[in-house]
């Protein structure tokens, strides 16, 4: 009996390839917000660093892939627009979230404070830099050379 | 979308079955049914590919004048 188990060639149809796409793009966000959201309960219930390690290795390594393939393909926020405002209030929103997770923990609103503050400043810096990486990615890739019609 | 009953009728010229169709051009009936049904918005490839076993133009069966 001949076994036909793997097959170089794609198996799918376009329409099957971009269905196919469709659901691990939805598993990746269900997986990056789960690990994401798992990561909060774990250290809320007071987990240790050494409990959380692995998914936060994994956390980590998932985010850079992505960034760094958006950034490499020019690829901002599909319904956000990419300004300076925007990132103020995505940074803004997460300093927030940050802070009220620090202060349900620790109950010590000077240091909420803080990390909400720093937060801001550091997400706000990040996005800003990462925007602009991605800007001038995309303006090298709207300017390639166009063909010469003569040859 | 609006279903292609261009497609559907040229299918049908020919007396070829959605998965006779499919089977020509290498892809699945369900993507020939979801194109006839305006579910699926098929790659110039696959229209030219459609056309040529239909020996249609893509603007007889694509082209919604």
């Amino acid at each position: 009996m001949k076994l036909n188990v793997f097959s170089k060639k794609n198996l799918l149809d376009e329409m099957q390839e971009q269905t196919m796409c469709k659901i691990e793009s939805r598993g990746c966000h269900v997986f990056f917000f789960g690990l994401t959201a798992a990561l909060v309960i774990q250290t809320g219930m007071g987990a240790g660093q050494e409990q959380i390690l692995g998914e936060g290795i994994v956390l980590v390594v998932g985010a850079l892939y992505l960034l760094v393939e958006y950034i490499r393909h020019g690829l901002w926020e599909r319904h956000l627009t990419a300004t300076a405002g925007t990132n103020f209030l995505c940074a803004f929103a997460a300093a927030v979230v940050v802070g009220i997770f620090t202060f349900a923990r620790n109950g010590y609103w000077p240091e909420a404070l803080c990390v909400a503050v720093f937060s801001g400043l550091l997400g706000f810096a990040a996005l800003q830099w990462c925007m602009m990486l991605t800007m001038k990615r995309r303006k090298t890739l709207d300017e390639p050379e166009e063909e010469n019609e003569d040859e | 979308m609006a279903k292609n009953l261009k497609m559907k009728a040229a299918r049908a010229e020919k007396d070829m079955t959605q998965g006779a169709l499919a089977q020509a051009v290498g892809v699945s009936r369900q993507t020939i049914n979801a194109i006839e049904k305006g579910e699926y918005n098929p790659t110039i490839q696959l229209c030219r590919s459609i056309c040529k076993v239909l020996g249609k133009t893509l603007d007889e069966l694509f082209w919604e004048g």
